[in-house]
């Protein structure tokens, strides 16, 4: 257990640090909003003082403050949950991340758990029947296909096509209007519903990585003298397959899903702004072109939680999977 | 030692229409220790293959050929039963393996335990019975089982690994064990551990062995009898006795030069040539090209299986009456 508390207070000082580096990098680097505003109201006429006090009212922000001053004031208002006020909202960071953030976590686990399922499968499938070489060759080409379109493409076409054009299925919002947001059945029946075209999008476009990765692992596997062994010894199929090659093949695919996660809750700005969804990355793309600094300090402060959370998870829970990489025990 | 375990007759295996094995014939009788000898690549692992029928699927074997097993009371062509006897019948409960390469040769994901278990159950062997027996062959195979069953393979040295192997291999009491390499890839002194132990299940369990080596050393330590191979043929067979003190087939008498004895100082020699492309096997003897002694004829036609005296065999013109 000494392991995993040393591993926990490393995370934390790699929260710490990436945190600090971000907010230095953003108050340091030019176009500063607080001036941009201090800027709009001395062409209005008003005299530098006022404009200044204005200013500070406004947004509770000092330019004249030294910029380690407000680095510490930032992070204290971090750890305290205060994330400041959005400058083009004008209502709490915090607020707004709390609103978007359930929505990213639900798309991207429904999409990347079924992405990681059918990519596995897909990718044991092929090759486990390598032999095979029509139904090797048509899956290739189909996630050849696949991999070369980028997302937001086949969004639009998605869009257009199976929602405009012929109805198919909802292209627009999270759900229907006549629902009220809850625990309700209809409600959640209507989310899944409206967002399955977004998740076909992203199930589509990146199956084939993990198709592929696995597939060549998987390749690799099939070659080892265990698998051959385990033949000899008149082992079922059935176990070869999953206890022998999809154990072994999926254990290097584990530590990226954390990791995908991690990168895909921002990841993901072009499908929701395609299909009108909330999230974490439109609201990060719709903040940064108003320069909304407090909501885009804010993301990614959230974001770093994410990566060092998802990173010291993987590193906790992999020798669950993999018993090479636990430790501590003999 | 007169009856007789395991038939190889006429044994021919092509990988595409290449042959690797040509015409082996080779018997071994109940209770000895028969050993393939050959360079890497000499076809003794595909002989060892075709009896465990775990060939890849690329491989054909000709229909004429035989691997009679002699268990019950009218022999069985073990090329010719269905899949589902094989398995039910003779694999692991008849013949078992040692694979080569031992290291690699468990599931790094699960526990020794399960090894033996899965093996188990893939023999409709009851679970407690199966416990027992695991229990008592890594007891034989001097391991302490409450803690190796519950080991991973990463927890373990080499030689326990090799030590695992042949305890499972043990795990339904089969007859015969085929050894693949058993002691490559392990340090010199657990080598001679795991020979003394070989020899002493041999004895607790009326096993018989079929060993596959490279390894003259090992093979002149626990072999009754050897086949030596070139090219995917039988070229000598004999006991150990004569197969090392009085080896007649040049490549015999080469691969014996290739190896020093303790306190002698020389170069060792080596055969000069490399092992033949299957391709393009030369006609006639397939040694010829590397033989300090071929003669005209050896270009032309294979040499005949001849008995230069009593239970030895030389493929080789230099002994035919001519």
């Amino acid at each position: 257990m000494n392991w995993a508390l040393r591993k926990a207070i490393f995370s934390l000082a790699a929260w710490f640090l990436a945190v600090s580096i971000s907010i230095l990098i953003i108050v340091l680097s030019p176009g500063d909003p607080a001036l941009i505003m201090l800027t709009g109201f001395l062409q209005q006429g008003i005299p530098y003082d006022q404009a200044v006090r204005m200013v500070q009212a406004y947004i509770g922000f000092s330019p004249a403050e030294p910029w380690w001053s407000k680095w510490l004031r930032y992070l204290l208002g971090v750890v305290t949950g205060n994330l400041g006020v959005s400058i083009t909202y004008r209502i709490p960071v915090a607020q707004l991340i709390a609103n978007a953030i359930p929505w990213s976590i639900f798309f991207v686990s429904y999409s990347l758990s079924l992405t990681v399922i059918l990519g596995v499968l897909i990718g044991i499938a092929l090759a486990y029947y390598r032999s095979n070489t029509i139904f090797v060759r048509s899956v290739t080409t189909v996630l050849t296909v696949f991999n070369s379109i980028p997302n937001w493409i086949l969004a639009a076409v998605f869009f257009v096509y199976i929602g405009a054009r012929w109805q198919l299925l909802p292209y627009m919002g999270p759900y229907s209007n006549d629902v009220t947001p809850g625990l309700n059945l209809q409600f959640i029946a209507s989310v899944l519903y409206h967002y399955t075209l977004p998740t076909m999008v992203m199930v589509l476009t990146s199956i084939p990585g993990w198709a592929f990765g696995i597939s060549a692992m998987a390749s690799a596997i099939l070659k080892e003298d265990f698998i051959t062994y385990a033949k000899a010894r008149g082992l079922p199929s059935s176990r070869i397959l999953w206890t022998y090659i999809t154990r072994n093949s999926i254990l290097p695919i584990y530590a990226n899903i954390a990791i995908t996660f991690t990168w895909l809750l921002v990841g993901t700005v072009w499908l929701e702004s395609q299909f009108l969804l909330p999230g974490l990355g439109s609201l990060l793309a719709t903040t940064s072109g108003a320069r909304d600094y407090p909501v885009m300090i804010g993301v990614y402060v959230i974001l770093i939680t994410a990566i060092v959370l998802g990173a010291l998870f993987t590193d906790l829970t992999y020798g669950f999977i993999d018993p090479r990489a636990r430790v501590g025990e003999t | 030692m007169s009856e007789i375990l395991l038939g190889v007759k006429n044994l021919n295996v092509s990988y595409f229409n290449t042959k690797v094995v040509s015409n082996i014939y080779f018997n071994i009788f109940k209770g000895e220790t028969y050993a393939l000898v050959g360079e890497s690549g000499c076809g003794k692992s595909t002989i060892a293959s075709s009896i465990m029928r775990t060939l890849p699927e690329i491989a054909h074997i000709d229909a004429d050929s035989q691997i009679l097993y002699y268990a019950s009371p009218h022999p069985v062509d073990l090329l010719k039963v269905p899949e589902y006897e094989f398995s039910n019948n003779f694999r692991w409960r008849e013949i078992a393996m040692v694979p080569q390469g031992a290291l690699n040769s468990l599931n790094p994901t699960i526990r020794i335990k399960d090894h033996f278990m899965e093996t188990a159950r893939a023999h409709n062997l009851d679970k407690k019975e199966a416990l027992e027996k695991a229990w008592k062959l890594l007891e034989a195979v001097k391991l302490d089982p409450h803690r190796v069953l519950s080991l991973y393979p990463i927890e373990m040295s080499g030689g326990m690994k090799q030590r695992v192997l042949i305890a499972l291999a043990l795990l339904l009491n089969p007859k015969l064990l085929i050894l693949d390499e058993p002691t490559t890839a392990l340090d010199v002194l657990t080598q001679r551990e795991i020979l003394i132990m070989l020899n002493e299940l041999k004895a607790k369990y009326g096993l018989t062995y079929m060993l596959i080596s490279h390894d003259i050393a090992l093979v002149a330590d626990i072999a009754d009898r050897v086949a030596i191979i070139y090219a995917g043929r039988i070229v000598e067979e004999s006991n150990v006795e004569n197969i090392f003190y009085n080896p007649k087939h040049p490549y015999t008498i080469g691969l014996l030069k290739a190896v020093l004895k303790l306190g002698e100082f020389r170069e060792p020699e080596t055969i000069p040539g490399s092992t033949p492309d299957y391709r393009k096997l030369p006609p006639g003897c397939k040694f010829h090209p590397r033989c300090p002694f071929a003669m005209d004829i050896c270009r032309r036609e294979e040499p005949p299986f001849i008995e230069v005296e009593k239970d030895h065999f030389v493929s080789c013109w230099l002994y035919a009456k001519r």
